[in-house]
C-alpha cells in the first residue's frame, strides 16, 4: 500500500518536473538566441560545400581588415527557400544575416526583419549588380537586401536528335517536330510563373513586351497598388498564342518537372542533371522560342528570379555589429565572391562584371539563361495570391472554345480585389 | 403529442407505427432543449447561490472573528498562526508578500504588464512602444528601436491577471480555514498544526497531492494557451501585425461580425458551403465506415467462411502502415499519373463532364474528389471497424438468434432487430466520438486533396484559397499559414468549431439509446 503511493507521488512529481524541464530549456536558448555583440550569426544555402566556401570568405574579410576582428562569425546551412518562414518565427531572435529567396523580401521586410542598406551601401549595390536583381531588392524605393546570385528563370530544353536548331526557335517548329516523333513539349501552362511566359512576351525585332504586372508596396510593404495589362488588346494576343500550344492535346503536357516522354520543355538549371539524363548528349538549352498570332511574330517572355543576402536590424547597444554586418555582407556579394561562388557551386553572378567573365559567358545553361533574360521581366514583388488568379488563364488557354475576354475580365476582378481588401 | 402504450402501439401498421416513431422524435427536441435551459439556468443559479453564500460566510466571519480573524482580511494568515497553525499562516503570508512585491513594487510587475495590455479596448494596441528602424549617421546603418511585443504583453498580462484570481482564491482560502478553526475551538476540538498537515497530506488528504502538480499542469499547458487563443479572437493579430513589427490591437467583435457576411465571396456565404460539406464528409465518412467495418466484420465471423485469420491479418496491414504515408500514397494512385488515374483515362472511364472542363485528374473535379475521398477513408477505417465490431458481434448473447430463428426470423430481420439495436446500443457513444472526429478529420482531406480543387467561385479569400473538399479545420490551417496569417480568423474559427462540435454532440447525445435505456441490454 505504502509502495504505491509513494511511486504514485514520484510520478506525479515527476510529471510536473518534465513539464518545468520543458519551460526551462526556453530562457537557456534565448541567451544562446540572443549573441553577444560581437557574435554574428549567418544562414546560407544548404548546398554541400557551400557553408565551408562561406567560412573561408568570411576568414578572408577579417583577416583583410584587422578592425573586425574581435567578431566571430557562425555559419549555419538553412535553405534559401526557408529562409523567411525560420526567420519570422521569432524575429527578435533570427540570424544576424542570412540569404534567401527574392519573393520573400515583402514578408521579411514587414515583419521588419530586414535592415535597410545604408546610403552609400544602396549607390554601391545598385551600381555593381545588373537592374533585375536590384530591383528584386527593392521595396518602396529602399534597398532592403544584397543581390546574391542572379540564375533563378526559365528557358528552354530539348533533345536536338528530335528537334533542329532552327525549329527550336518557333513554337511552330517545336510543335512540328514532336508531333514527327511522336513526342511532347512541356511548358507548365498552369502555373502561374510560367503562365506569364506568353503575357511578358514582345515582337521580334524590338517593341515593348505585350503586358506586364508590377504590384506596388508602401514602405511597410503593405499592397497598395497594381499595374497590371493582362486584360488588353495584347493579352488577347498572348492568350491566343498560348491555346496555339495548349489545344495541341497530342503534343502538350502541362509540366515543368516531369521530362517522361518529351523532346523539349521549358523549365530552369535546377533540371539541368535531369535534362543530360533524359536527353543524353542530344541535351541542349537556349532562349525561349517565338510564336506567331495573326502574322506578327513574338518572342516569349520570362521572369527572372534572384537569391539576396540580407542583415537582421541590430537593437540599441549593437550599432557597430550591424555596420559590420552589412560591411560583411557586402563583400560577401562581391564581385570576386560571386565569381568563386560560380566556380565552386555554378550559381550564376549578379554582379555586371562578374557576369562579363569569359567562364560564365561561355557556360552554356547561363548563357540560355542570361539570353532569355533580355526578354525576362524581373520578379518584383508580387501579392501572394496572384500564384493562383493568374493560373485561371492558363486553364482557360487549354480549354476548347474558351471565352477569353471573359477569362481575361475575371482575372483583372479578382487582382484588383486584392488592393481593394 | 398523445404517447401510446404498448398494445397500443403494436396495433399500428407499419407506415403508422413509422409516423409514430418519426413524430415522437421531433416532438422530443423541443424537450431536450427545455432540458438543457433548465440545467444552464441551475448551473448559473447555482454559482450565483455559491457566491452569495460565500459572502454570507465571510460577513459572519468578520463579525464574529477575534482580533487576528479581522487581521488575517488585510495580512494573509494571522488567523492561521493565532490557532497555533503557523506553517500554513507563514505560506499564506508569503503568498501575499510576493504578490504584493510582483505586481505593485516591481517596475515591470504584474500591474506594469496589465496596464499595457489594455484589455479589449477597442482600437487601442496590446502594447505602448512601437519598436522602429532608425537610421544611424555614423556608421550609415539602419537600426532597430525595440518597443513592446504585443505577444509577450498580452501573455504576461493574462499571467498576471490569473495571478490576481489566484490571489483572490487564496485570500477567500484562509478567511474560511479561519471559520473553520473558530467553530472547532468553539466545539473543543483539535486545530491541526503543522505535522498534522504533513501527514495528512500523503494520508486522507493525499488525492490532493497527487493531483496538484497534473492540475498545474493543466492550468500551465491547457487552460493558459486556450483563454489565450480565445482573446486572440478579439485582435487583428496576423503576419501585418505580428506584435514585434507592428503591435496589434482589440477590434472589439468585427472579426465575428465578419462570419455574418453574407454576400457573394463574403466569409459567411464561404463558411456556409464548409460547413455543409463538413457535416456531409462527417456523416458519409462515419456512416460508410460503421456499416461496412460491421458488415465485413458479420462476414468474417460466419461459420463456414475459412481463412478467417487470414483475412482480418490483411484487413488490419493497413492499421501497421503509418496513415500519412499510405494516404499520400493512395492520394498519388488517383492522379492523372497515377496507376489507377491513368488506367481511368486511358479505358475511358472518366466521364465526358470533366473531359469538357479540362479537369484531366480525378482530383481536379470537385465531386469525384468528394466521392474519392470517402472512398479512400473507407479504406482506412473499415479495418479499425472491423476489429471492434468483431468483439462486440462474438458478445451479443447466441439464444438470441436461436430464439429468432425457432420464431422464424430471416437473416435480414435478425440483422435489424437483433444485431444492428445491440451494436447501436454499444458503440453509440464511439459512433458519436468517431463523427466528431471526422468534423475535424484533418489527416485525411489534408493529405489526399489538400482540400482542392480551387472554388473557383471564391478564389481566394482571406488571403488563401477556398477549396471544394476544405472541412473547416483544413481551412483553418491554411488561413493560419497563408500569406496573410490570420491568427486571430483561426481563432475565431476555432470556437466556432467548437460551437458546432458543442452543439452536435449534446443533441445526438441526447438521442442515443445507450444514454436512455441503460437496462435494455444489461
Amino acid at each position: 500500500m505504502k509502495m504505491t503511493k509513494i511511486l504514485s507521488l514520484v510520478l506525479a512529481l515527476l510529471m510536473l518536473s518534465v513539464c518545468f524541464v520543458g519551460c526551462g530549456e526556453k530562457p537557456q536558448e534565448e541567451t544562446k538566441a540572443k549573441r553577444g555583440p560581437n557574435e554574428v550569426l549567418l544562414w546560407v544555402s544548404t548546398t554541400a560545400g557551400v557553408k565551408e566556401s562561406f567560412e573561408a570568405q568570411v576568414a578572408e574579410f577579417i583577416a583583410a581588415n584587422p578592425e573586425y576582428s574581435q567578431y566571430t562569425v557562425k555559419i549555419e546551412a538553412i535553405g534559401e527557400g526557408d529562409a523567411a518562414g525560420q526567420v519570422l518565427l521569432d524575429v527578435a531572435t533570427a540570424p544576424d544575416m542570412y540569404c534567401f529567396a527574392q519573393d520573400q523580401i515583402t514578408r521579411l521586410v514587414q515583419a521588419k526583419a530586414l535592415a535597410p542598406l545604408g546610403v552609400q551601401a544602396s549607390a554601391k549595390v545598385s551600381e555593381e549588380n545588373d537592374a533585375g536583381s536590384v530591383a528584386a531588392a527593392t521595396v518602396g524605393n529602399q534597398l532592403y537586401a544584397y543581390p546574391l546570385t542572379s540564375d533563378n528563370g526559365y528557358y528552354l530544353y530539348y533533345d536536338s536528335s528530335v528537334i533542329t536548331d532552327e525549329q527550336a526557335k518557333t513554337v511552330e517548329g517545336i510543335i512540328a517536330a514532336c508531333r514527327n516523333a511522336g513526342k511532347k513539349f512541356g511548358y507548365n501552362a498552369t502555373n502561374g510563373w510560367y503562365t506569364a511566359a506568353y503575357f511578358f512576351s514582345q515582337p521580334v525585332g524590338g517593341g515593348a513586351p505585350l503586358c506586364t504586372s508590377t504590384w506596388t508596396t508602401d514602405d511597410d510593404a503593405k499592397f497598395v497598388g497594381v499595374n497590371d495589362t493582362f486584360n488588353s488588346a495584347n493579352g488577347l494576343i498572348a492568350l491566343k498564342g498560348m491555346s496555339q500550344l495548349t489545344l495541341q492535346t497530342d503534343v502538350w503536357v502541362d509540366t515543368a518537372d516531369d521530362f517522361g516522354g518529351t523532346a523539349a520543355i521549358i523549365t530552369g538549371i535546377w533540371h539541368a542533371n535531369t535534362a543530360t539524363e533524359e536527353y543524353g548528349d542530344n541535351v541542349k538549352a537556349t532562349k525561349l522560342p517565338t510564336f506567331t498570332v495573326e502574322g506578327v511574330e513574338y518572342q516569349m517572355g520570362s521572369f527572372s528570379g534572384y537569391k539576396l543576402m540580407g542583415c537582421l536590424p541590430q537593437p540599441e547597444g549593437y550599432e557597430a555589429k550591424g555596420a559590420f554586418c552589412q560591411a560583411l555582407a557586402q563583400y560577401l556579394t562581391s564581385e570576386d565572391a560571386q565569381l568563386e561562388r560560380y566556380y565552386e557551386f555554378q550559381w550564376g553572378p549578379s554582379n555586371k562584371v562578374a557576369q562579363q567573365d569569359e567562364d560564365v559567358k561561355g557556360n552554356v545553361l547561363l548563357a540560355a539563361l542570361l539570353e532569355q533574360n533580355n526578354y525576362a521581366q524581373p520578379q518584383g514583388t508580387i501579392e501572394g495570391g496572384w500564384w493562383d488568379i493568374v493560373k485561371l488563364l492558363g486553364t482557360a488557354s487549354a480549354t476548347p472554345n474558351a471565352d477569353f475576354d471573359q477569362a481575361l475580365a475575371d482575372y483583372e476582378a479578382s487582382i484588383n480585389a486584392k488592393i481593394a481588401k | 403529442m398523445k404517447t401510446l402504450n404498448s398494445l397500443e402501439y403494436l396495433k399500428l401498421s407499419k407506415t403508422q407505427a413509422f409516423w409514430y416513431n418519426f413524430k415522437l422524435f421531433f416532438s422530443k427536441i423541443p424537450g431536450w432543449f427545455k432540458n438543457l435551459f433548465v440545467k444552464l439556468w441551475l448551473t448559473i443559479k447555482n454559482f450565483f447561490v455559491g457566491i452569495k453564500d460565500g459572502a454570507v460566510d465571510i460577513v459572519n466571519t468578520f463579525k464574529n472573528g477575534n482580533w487576528a480573524v479581522k487581521l488575517s482580511f488585510i495580512s494573509f494568515g494571522a488567523g492561521n498562526m493565532y490557532y497555533g497553525q503557523v506553517m500554513r499562516g507563514i505560506l499564506f503570508l508569503l503568498f501575499e508578500i510576493i504578490f504584493i512585491v510582483y505586481t505593485f513594487v516591481l517596475p515591470t510587475g504584474g500591474l506594469y504588464w496589465m496596464k499595457k495590455v489594455h484589455w479589449f479596448a477597442k482600437g487601442a494596441t496590446v502594447g505602448n512602444v512601437q519598436g522602429m528602424m532608425v537610421y544611424n549617421p555614423v556608421y550609415d546603418t539602419y537600426g532597430w528601436q525595440t518597443g513592446d511585443d504585443s505577444v509577450r504583453v498580452l501573455l504576461y498580462g493574462l499571467l498576471s491577471v490569473f495571478f490576481v484570481i489566484a490571489f483572490f482564491v487564496v485570500w477567500r482560502m484562509q478567511i474560511k480555514q479561519c471559520r473553520i478553526n473558530m467553530e472547532l475551538e468553539k466545539q473543543g476540538r483539535h486545530i491541526k498544526g503543522a505535522k498534522d498537515d504533513l501527514r495528512s497530506l500523503i494520508d486522507d488528504q493525499f488525492h490532493k497531492t497527487l493531483l496538484t502538480p497534473s492540475l498545474v499542469g493543466i492550468l500551465v499547458f491547457t487552460v493558459l494557451p486556450i483563454i489565450y487563443m480565445i482573446i486572440i479572437a478579439f485582435t487583428n493579430y496576423d503576419s501585418a501585425h505580428d506584435g514585434y513589427a507592428n503591435l496589434f490591437s482589440w477590434v472589439g467583435l468585427d472579426n465575428f461580425n465578419a462570419f455574418t457576411d453574407f454576400s457573394e465571396d463574403g466569409l459567411g456565404t464561404v463558411l456556409g458551403e464548409m460547413v455543409g460539406w463538413t457535416l456531409m464528409w462527417a456523416f458519409f465518412a462515419t456512416f460508410t465506415n460503421y456499416f461496412l467495418g460491421m458488415f465485413v466484420a458479420i462476414i468474417i465471423n460466419k461459420k463456414g467462411i475459412r481463412f478467417k485469420k487470414l483475412w482480418r491479418t490483411i484487413l488490419v496491414m493497413t492499421i501497421a502502415i503509418p496513415q500519412f504515408v499510405s494516404l499520400l500514397y493512395v492520394g498519388k494512385l488517383f492522379n492523372e499519373q497515377g496507376v489507377i488515374g491513368s488506367f481511368l483515362e486511358k479505358a475511358g472511364l472518366i466521364p465526358e463532364v470533366m473531359l469538357q472542363q479540362n479537369q484531366n485528374g480525378l482530383w481536379e473535379n470537385p465531386v469525384a474528389s468528394k466521392i474519392l475521398l470517402v472512398v479512400i477513408n473507407l479504406w482506412v477505417g473499415v479495418p479499425y471497424m472491423m476489429l471492434s465490431a468483431t468483439g462486440i458481434l462474438m458478445n451479443i448473447p447466441a439464444d438470441l438468434y436461436e430464439s429468432s430463428r425457432v420464431d422464424g426470423a430471416n437473416s435480414v430481420q435478425q440483422f435489424t432487430k437483433i444485431t444492428l439495436p445491440y451494436m447501436l446500443f454499444v458503440t453509440g457513444p464511439s459512433l458519436l466520438t468517431s463523427f466528431v472526429g471526422n468534423l475535424n478529420s484533418f489527416n485525411i482531406i489534408y493529405l489526399l486533396s489538400g482540400g482542392g480543387p480551387t472554388n473557383m467561385k471564391f478564389g481566394s479569400v482571406q488571403g488563401t484559397t477556398v477549396g471544394h473538399t476544405d472541412l473547416l479545420i483544413t481551412f483553418l490551417f491554411k488561413v493560419t499559414t497563408g500569406t496573410d496569417s490570420k491568427y486571430y480568423l483561426a481563432s475565431v474559427l476555432g470556437i466556432f468549431v467548437f460551437v458546432l462540435v458543442a452543439l452536435l454532440s449534446l443533441i445526438v447525445y441526447n438521442v442515443m439509446p445507450s444514454t436512455k435505456n441503460e437496462e435494455d441490454y444489461a
